[in-house]
């Protein structure tokens, strides 16, 4: 963040941050104090936020300004399709309201490759879900360390494993069926059932560890492999002696090869604004090539622009920016930018629901429902 | 007349006959305790009022609205409804979260002053350590729900947590279990958490209790033939009913504050299992942007309170207390 400020700084001297952290609450407090100026028609210049249907209330409430004129040209030639979509909050009605900055993708899987090598298996040659429930079970057979590293103390992390294998079996059109609020009960029910063999094999602590703690099991030797969005990768490169490419893979989620599942982190444009024309400024400046190169190579993420210079990005970040532009970007279920905070809220629900009870019928009634909300 | 109209039918008929005798009243009046001790009590009272009894009124009003997302809702009485209470009757979370709050209130606080009431007579009993177990007993409770739900949290690994491992060491496989990843005891964990930390809390209460009770009664007991256990079970512990009561009220009032615990553990979603009314709360509104279901849910648990302590509050009416 202080990468981009300087560099906005260094372009608009005479403009001056003023950056206002709210602390605690991993966000939610910021996101209790931005919803309450934005009633009261005083909102900040802009904030940093999920774009996409998280946005969708701040849209419903007239609270975002159509920023199509900072869009037009170079920067709407130059995003990705899925970016584009994040910035009009998550529908094509939409105009753009919101400039993403950078984007993680969340369908990846991350493996230990000394494990993997000591049970006979390739990683990279999982075609679906599917194979990937029989790898599994050959690493449990294997191995004695559990095959899965997963966080099943918290709901969302079981939503993303659901969401990648409803992709990884039915293509995106399972998704956009599914987003669109169709009936798609028996592909939804079938992720289900794989999900639910899947979170068998996760380490025994599975719920009493947080996502950072099952990141961390791959390195500390626990686990063999991990269903997670890249910000994983950050814990993967910050372990000691635990280097990409000797000691752990990454491939595409099984099944998910050419599809980018995308959450996006961006800056919204409030209207009525404080200040019109340094906020300009501002989505300029991060919308730029430039602001994404200083801004994403730290975060561990890609830029959402395709003709950012990457040579600076590590080997895994290249790749990854090399499968977004060729591949087909959907919005994420699991995160903002693919569902507005009710339908969020509510597929958790059901997640946790689905934890406790693993009742695959009622599960996948609930999670469709959820969509229709 | 009251007192107000008096001073304006003065002030506005000027003289009259009754001039001097109103004056001398309205000067009584002014030097009574009602007006001279107003400046003490009036402020507090309308602040309290304001922002407590203003925040919880205004909070129902809420609720009868259908306000969601970052668009103001009407505040008009044709739109006031209780839609947001009959959403409540056939939502599961609420049924989850209403039957795990219950029993949270019901089954810690009897827990919790049993454990409490044992601690206090074991360290009432003791000769020597006294004061250090008293102080062991009650750390916990000096401690946020934050530390103690990530500590708990490693207690309960059922890998490398403290507990499991205890009962493997003796041998005990059968009762390491996983704790809160299985739905059927994670709530019991987390009252026993609770337990942990709330049980010195009533064991001080207690403590303090017992010192009030002169030796004469044990003396007598003693002399009747009554032995330890009958003692304490017809003698003592009946002496103890007014310090049960109040340790009841508050250990209730903490478990209905559970929420810090329970969100440092498993975040907004406990999942139907262990999800209580104030952390469903707080999902609703501030996870969903359902404001006035959240308000709903609030007044809810508003009431909840108000049964819980009213009751208190007319048992110490009754025994002249307050």
């Amino acid at each position: 963040m202080e990468e981009l400020q300087e560099g906005f700084t260094e372009k608009y001297p005479n403009i001056e941050i003023n950056d206002n952290p709210v602390a605690g609450g991993g966000g939610t407090n910021l996101q209790a104090v931005i919803r309450q100026k934005v009633l009261e028609g005083d909102p900040p210049s802009t904030w940093q936020d999920w774009p996409g249907a998280n946005l969708q209330d701040y849209v419903d409430a007239g609270a975002l300004k159509d920023i199509s004129y900072i869009f037009e040209g170079e920067i709407e030639e130059n995003y990705g399709d899925g970016a584009l979509l994040s910035a009009r909050a998550g529908d094509e009605e939409n105009p753009y309201v919101a400039m993403p900055l950078n984007i993680h993708r969340v369908n990846n899987v991350f493996w230990d490759i000394a494990s993997v090598e000591e049970a006979g298996v390739d990683m990279t040659s999982i075609g679906d879900p599917r194979e990937y429930v029989e790898v599994l079970e050959q690493l449990d057979g294997e191995l004695d360390i559990a095959p899965l590293g997963l966080s099943m103390a918290v709901p969302w992390t079981i939503l993303q494993l659901w969401n990648a294998n409803l992709v990884g079996l039915h293509g995106v059109e399972a998704y956009e069926g599914f987003q669109n609020g169709d009936d798609v009960t028996s592909e939804v029910e079938e992720a289900l059932e794989v999900t639910q063999t899947q979170m068998g094999f996760a380490t025994e602590d599975a719920s009493s560890v947080g996502s950072d703690a099952a990141r961390l099991k791959l390195p500390q030797g626990d686990a063999v492999s991990l269903m997670e969005g890249d910000w994983a990768a950050g814990n993967l490169f910050a372990a000691e002696n635990y280097e990409y490419g000797d000691d752990w893979g990454h491939a595409p989620y099984p099944g998910t090869d050419g599809v980018y599942t995308i959450n996006t982190d961006g800056f919204p444009y409030p209207k009525p604004n404080p200040t019109p024309d340094a906020t300009d400024k501002w989505m300029e400046w991060v919308g730029s090539a430039e602001a994404q190169r200083r801004f994403c190579q730290p975060k561990g993420a890609i830029p959402c622009r395709t003709d950012v210079d990457m040579s600076e990005f590590s080997e895994l970040l290249q790749n990854q920016a090399d499968d977004y532009q060729s591949g087909t970007g959907i919005l994420t279920l699991a995160h903002g930018d693919g569902v507005t905070p009710q339908q969020g809220t509510s597929l958790k629900n059901a997640m946790a629901r689905f934890r406790d009870q693993g009742n695959v019928q009622a599960t996948a009634q609930s999670l469709m429902d959820a969509m229709t909300l | 007349m009251s007192a107000i109209n008096k001073i304006k039918s003065t002030l506005e008929n000027g003289s009259s006959p009754e001039e001097h005798s109103k004056e001398g009243r309205i000067r009584s009046y002014l030097r009574s305790d009602f007006i001279r001790s107003m400046p003490f009590w009036l402020p507090p009272t309308l602040l309290m009022g304001l922002f407590v009894y203003g925040g919880i009124f205004w909070n129902f009003v809420i609720s009868l609205t259908d306000f969601s997302g970052v668009v103001r809702p009407e505040y008009a009485l044709s739109n006031f409804d209780f839609e947001m209470y009959t959403r409540m009757l056939g939502d599961p979370s609420f049924h989850a979260a209403a039957r795990n709050t219950i029993l949270l209130l019901v089954v810690f606080t009897l827990l919790c002053l049993l454990v409490g009431l044992l601690l206090a007579i074991l360290v009432d009993n003791l000769l020597k350590w006294q004061s250090i177990l008293r102080t062991v007993f009650l750390l916990p409770f000096a401690l946020s729900f934050v530390v103690t739900g990530v500590f708990w949290q490693w207690m309960y690994n059922p890998e490398i947590g403290t507990i499991n491992t205890m009962f493997n060491l003796l041998g005990l496989d059968a009762l390491a279990l996983n704790w809160l990843g299985n739905p059927s005891l994670r709530l019991g964990a987390v009252m026993f958490a609770l337990i942990w930390q709330y049980g010195g809390y009533a064991m001080i209460i207690y403590l303090a209790s017992l010192r009030t009770i002169p030796q004469e009664h044990y003396e007598a007991a003693k002399v009747d033939g009554a032995g330890f256990f009958v003692t304490y079970w017809k003698v003592i512990i009946p002496q103890l009913s007014s310090a049960s009561v109040s340790i009841a009220v508050v250990i209730m009032v903490f478990s209905l504050k559970a929420f810090a615990w329970l969100y440092t553990v498993f975040g907004s979603n406990p999942g139907p299992a262990a999800d209580i009314l104030g952390v469903m709360m707080y999902r609703v509104a501030f996870s969903a942007n359902q404001w006035a279901y959240g308000a709903a849910i609030g007044s809810v648990l508003f009431v909840g309170t108000v049964m819980i302590v009213t009751p208190y509050l007319y048992y110490q009416y009754k025994r002249g207390e307050l």
